[in-house]
């Protein structure tokens, strides 16, 4: 009779650790999953515009929900570029066909604001 | 996104010049852009040399030289952190 109690205790101890290491497991599968998208996102960020657009329609908001995003984003996208640095030169065409502009050709007369953006 | 939607801003991304350029006046027209607006090639050479996209803010100074360098959009971009910077570029132009 004596050792019923004793037998008692110790199923309730093995189910509790068998517990404990299955928390264990899923907790770590969770975790390197988690890592595994987050370093596919980041992998995503660096990729051409097309890209990442194009997984970014089939994924939706998620990523946004899930990820430190913004961050992510500013870290990828930061480009090479520095205050200080000789600016890119180019010459682009005027949308309105009426010539093109050369950004070099305003140097030693106006500082120049780019304002680059994307309409899709 | 939902906010192309919402906007009927909805097109097909542009695989040559000409389309890149129905979309880019269909742009100025929407937002009534009145300054100079240029368009990149089909390579993306200048967007992937300022790492623009999709949108960003410059200042490039009389010397050529960076002054200033947004953050990249679009949480980045933000018109109203130009001014010291432009204020400062144009203060410094002779005469």
């Amino acid at each position: 009779m004596s050792a019923l109690p004793a037998i008692a205790t110790s199923t309730r101890v093995t189910q509790s650790r068998a517990w404990k290491a299955r928390i264990s497991r899923v907790a770590g599968s969770v975790v390197v999953l988690y890592s595994l998208l987050l370093a596919g996102l980041y992998y995503a960020m660096l990729q051409p515009p097309e890209t990442f657009a194009r997984l970014m329609m089939h994924v939706g908001a998620a990523p946004f929900l899930l990820f430190p995003f913004e961050s992510m984003w500013k870290h990828a996208r930061g480009g090479r570029l520095q205050i200080g640095d000789i600016a890119p030169d180019f010459r682009l065409p005027l949308l309105d066909g009426s010539g093109s502009v050369e950004l070099s050709s305003f140097h030693d007369s106006r500082p120049v604001v780019l304002i680059f953006g994307s309409y899709t | 996104m939902q906010s192309n939607i919402k906007e009927h801003v909805i097109f097909r991304n542009p695989t040559t010049s000409q389309e890149r350029q129905d979309v880019a006046n269909s742009c100025v027209r929407k937002l009534h852009i009145k300054i100079p607006a240029l368009l990149d090639g089909i390579d993306n050479r200048v967007e992937q040399q300022y790492t623009a996209w999709p949108d960003r803010l410059f200042i490039i100074g009389r010397d050529g030289l960076m002054k200033y360098k947004s953050e990249p959009g679009p949480f980045g971009f933000d018109p109203k952190k130009l001014k010291p910077v432009l204020q400062d570029a144009i203060s410094r132009l002779p005469g």
